[in-house]
């Protein structure tokens, strides 16, 4: 099929006999790893290594020997104190608390059994290149804010980084208009009974800690690993797909953090496992992850799926996501299984090694289509940034009204495990609207605009670094009552270096701990209003353009947008969606994916505003002619087609 | 009933599919009132997908039964059930659940006992129409209680051997599941017929005789084997449990299926399914089957 490396997952469960005694092939030969990475070299694979702790892998135990499971000092606690349990198959396991030393001690014996075997064979000598630390770690897909994890040394940990964040005690108690006089009254937020606007820093920095808690647990099992002899080779993790069936609008930033975590590990990406009709998700995924990461890469990307997936796909679910992400700018995956086993099904090949032929023959093609269309040299044009809040984002996830675990077969209480409109307090805290549910709109809006427009973005959020911003033309950000100093600066120096800030629907006048913050509002009080329905103020080199109503969103983009230079890809149906790609090499050859993610065939015609030459469709390897202006071509339902096409400019269109 | 180290294998991702559409119901794809209070205060009143468009919005919640009631008639056509949860009573619940899990529990007890802790909660998480415990989550659609299934299960189906069940669709097996079970009722295995390796064209009569010759060549007893058509088994699943027996005799006497079932009493232990009236005798030690 073409794949260059081989990912497999080394399950802690399966090697333990006991308490630091491990069998690598002494008793059964089928655990022998060291042959396995030896094999693999032998036959030219690279190796993509998985050791854990928690890999899951469908595994009765979730990958952890039980013993482990059973010990009670190592269990993570809810919000009220109870254990707390993922209800999976074939057995419910209780989420682990890793802010335990004690945790951390045991899986340091297994690191030490483990890695000394994996050092052996790390690039350059041998063919293990990448290791991925832990897995889907996200509180055992405890995803609301008060499933988890109050236990002792979280709520410790809890403790340590709000002081650390405000400097002390006196900070502190600044923050939250607080009187404690040590750090042992300071109690994490149980429920969310916010009154007041400036109850808010309270209930975001548990948002954030949480954030921290998975960012710091992961960050100490690489550096485990890094000691363990594997500082050569690249590390990694996968968060779980954010946004699977139920999933939030936006709030795919908490308890995520790419940037925080990739200041300790090499790079992070999120899991797809979706069906076509979920377009707009992976879409969204996909885009974040490429705004974001210094290597949009997709650890776990579609190939079959595990037994109790409820309503699994078919070939035509996994084609249509492989073309999506691949759209938006994917530049690596490993496909996760394409070999069958023991609780997973509909894989490319069988677990008796036959195959699957049309599974193999589609993702056969997608290789072949990556290599000969040279997707490594090509880039996703995107001139505008998409940032969603995260600070708001925080806000959503700890307002939510009810809390409840994670469960892969579906809660009892029928909510998505992401805070939405369905659970989230609608309490305006002294605001007039409710930035907790206001900013969702807003977020849904401005994407809606840009994709409606053509206009290649890419998604990533507040807390991206702003140096990282300077590749783009347009920042857009919803704004509303308060905003964190450092961002609003942040988007006045990207305006005053030349830059397009959109930001709506308000220009805040808090900072994020509720102190008067004015720069950005500042900045627009002396604009004036426009035809576009916004406010517009000149800043340095560049604009700062307010919107306030949400009506106005998509001439405000479009005007904003319509700046020279930028690229704009325009079609003749608003229900499809395009992306383009540019070739750092040639700079006249480009790719243009046109999706329809609609159940009926849309006749499209598609321009980008330049002559077009030669015009080939690299997955059916078909060319087609053209006008010279247009790309016509029937786009049947749900279907991607990925147009190779030269152009006569030697610019991007 | 699920063992902790049950083989999911060799299953067909249609067969597979199309056995969760026919056995589950999800409530989260169901169209809901949602109304979240906090000691009567209504926090939250809104509909899964027609947002705040609904009618009959209340800001305090006395009575909840009655609220669900009045809500439901009130948007009648638009929601499949109206819940009102109390923000106490919904943490408490989950708090409740989740300490009573133990590592040595099956899997089908502790979401049984899941199910069940609603009762705990009659006033504090409401739902209408129905019962919370049979409305909210991921339910099976089987006509039947955990107890009677497990029950059915003890009487019909040997130690340490193999089930089948089928349906049929314009002369195609739909949808299959192959269950084995040890000494002990624990499923050991759960897997599809593999359409690469048995046939899966024919009538129930056919498929049934054929799958179970298939299961049977790889050295598994099976105990029973029993194949529907479509319109037959969703029939038989909605029959209420009292009444399956009845349900399933008609629908074999009237041709729209098969079933096989090995033992001495067999026979008789089918016809101890209240309503059951098998057409077809067996003499003690004769497999029992009954076909169109």
């Amino acid at each position: 099929m073409g794949f260059t490396m081989i990912s497999i997952y080394i399950p802690w469960e399966i090697h333990e006999i006991e308490k630091g005694r491990f069998d690598f092939g002494q008793i059964n030969q089928s655990n022998d790893i060291d042959a396995f990475l030896s094999l693999c070299r032998k036959l030219g694979f690279k190796i993509v290594v998985r050791p854990g702790p928690q890999i899951n892998s469908e595994l009765t135990w979730f990958g952890y020997p039980k013993r482990i499971l059973a010990n009670e000092r190592l269990w993570a606690r809810s919000a009220r104190g109870s254990k707390v349990i993922l209800t999976q198959v074939p057995k419910p396991v209780p989420a682990l608390n890793y802010a335990s030393e004690e945790f951390l001690d045991e899986t340091a014996l297994w690191y030490d059994a483990i890695c000394s075997i994996l050092a052996k064979h790390a690039y350059p000598n041998g063919g293990v290149v990448a290791a991925q630390v832990d897995n889907e770690m996200a509180y055992f897909f405890g995803i609301n804010a008060y499933a988890s994890d109050y236990s002792d040394e979280s709520v410790a940990a809890y403790r340590t980084f709000v002081f650390s964040k405000y400097g002390g005690l006196t900070g502190v108690n600044a923050a939250y208009s607080t009187t404690i006089s040590n750090s042992d009254e300071l109690q994490p937020p149980r429920r969310f009974d916010a009154a007041s606007y400036r109850d808010i820093p309270w209930y975001a920095d548990w948002a954030e800690y949480r954030e921290r808690y998975l960012v710091t647990s992961m960050g100490r099992l690489g550096d485990m690993m890094r000691e363990r002899g594997l500082s050569g080779i690249a590390l990694f993790h996968n968060y779980p797909h954010p946004l699977g069936p139920g999933g939030a609008a936006s709030g795919f930033t908490t308890p995520f953090n790419i940037m925080g975590l990739e200041k300790h590990l090499d790079f992070v990406g999120f899991d797809i496992y979706a069906r076509k009709e979920l377009y707009a998700h992976v879409k969204t995924v996909a885009t974040y992850v490429v705004g974001t990461s210094r290597y949009p890469y997709i650890p776990e990307f579609i190939a079959g799926v595990w037994p109790w997936y409820l309503n699994p796909g078919d070939l035509d679910d996994e084609e249509f996501v492989t073309k999506a992400a691949l759209m938006h700018g994917i530049k690596g995956f490993s496909r996760y299984m394409l070999v069958e086993r023991d609780r997973w099904l509909d894989s490319p090949i069988r677990r008796d090694g036959r195959e699957r032929a049309e599974k193999v023959e589609m993702f056969a093609r997608a290789n072949a289509m990556l290599v000969a269309g040279k997707f490594v040299n090509k880039r996703l044009v995107a001139d505008v940034l998409l940032l969603a809040n995260r600070e708001y984002d925080r806000l959503e996830a700890a307002s939510v009204l009810v809390s409840f675990p994670g469960d892969f077969l579906e809660t009892p209480s029928g909510f998505s495990e992401y805070a939405g409109a369905l659970t989230v307090s609608e309490d305006t805290l002294g605001f007039d609207q409710p930035v907790q549910l206001v900013k969702s709109a807003w977020f849904t809006a401005f994407e809606q605009a840009l994709s409606g427009g053509g206009y290649g973005f890419v998604l990533s959020d507040t807390e991206l670094d702003e140096t990282l911003w300077q590749h783009r033309k347009v920042v857009v950000v919803t704004t509303l009552d308060y905003l964190d100093n450092r961002v609003q600066k942040a988007l006045l120096d990207f305006a005053a270096r030349g830059g397009t800030v959109v930001i709506g629907p308000k220009a805040p006048v808090l900072d994020s701990l509720m102190h008067p913050c004015t720069l950005l509002h500042d900045v627009l009080v002396k604009s004036d209003g426009n035809a576009s329905g916004s406010r517009v103020a000149e800043h340095g080199a560049g604009h700062v353009v307010l919107v306030s109503e949400l009506d106005d969103v998509p001439q405000a983009v479009s005007a904003a947008c319509s700046l020279p230079g930028l690229s704009r890809v325009v079609v003749n149906d608003t229900a499809l969606d395009v992306a383009l790609h540019r070739d750092v090499d040639d700079a006249t050859s480009f790719v243009i994916f046109v999706a329809n993610p609609t159940a009926q065939p849309i006749a499209a015609e598609v321009t980008i505003g330049h002559r077009i030459g030669a015009v080939h469709e690299l997955w059916d390897q078909r060319d087609l002619s053209t006008d010279g202006k247009t790309i016509a071509d029937i786009v049947p339902a749900f279907s991607i087609h990925v147009y190779r096409c030269v152009t006569d400019a030697e610019r991007t269109p | 009933m699920l063992h902790q180290d049950v083989l999911m294998s060799d299953i067909d991702v249609d067969q597979w599919r199309n056995a969760q559409a026919l056995l589950l119901r999800s409530a989260k794809t169901c169209r809901r009132l949602v109304v979240i209070h906090e000691r009567g205060r209504v926090l939250k009143f809104r509909h899964t997908t027609l947002g705040d468009r609904v009618s009959g919005r209340v800001a305090t919640v006395d009575d909840p039964h009655r609220t669900a009631r009045v809500l439901y008639d009130a948007n009648s056509g638009e929601v499949d059930f109206v819940v009102v949860m109390e923000r106490d009573a919904l943490d408490s619940y989950f708090a409740q659940v989740q300490d009573s899990w133990d590592i040595d529990e099956d899997l089908d007890e502790f979401v049984r006992k899941s199910y069940a802790a609603l009762d705990s909660f009659t006033d504090g998480i409401v739902t209408y129409p129905g019962r919370a415990r049979e409305t909210l989550g991921l339910q099976w659609r089987l006509g039947a209680s955990f107890s009677e299934v497990e029950s059915a299960v003890r009487e019909f189906v040997r130690p340490a051997s193999t089930v089948i069940l089928g349906v049929e669709s314009d002369v195609q097996l739909w949808m299959s599941l192959i269950l084995d079970f040890d000494e002990d009722y624990k499923i050991t295995s759960v897997t599809t017929a593999d359409p690469s390796r048995v046939d899966v064209r024919g009538t129930a009569q056919a498929l049934e005789e054929r799958l179970k010759d298939w299961v049977e060549a790889s050295g598994k007893v099976v105990s029973l084997a029993l194949v529907l058509q479509y319109t037959a088994a969703v029939d038989f699943l909605a029959a209420p449990s009292d009444k399956k027996g009845a349900v399933l005799s008609t629908l074999l006497r009237n041709g729209k299926g098969s079933l096989y079932l090995a033992g001495v009493q067999s026979h008789l232990q089918l016809g101890s399914l209240p309503g059951f009236t098998p057409h077809q005798s067996a003499a003690p030690g004769d497999t029992h089957r009954v076909v169109t």
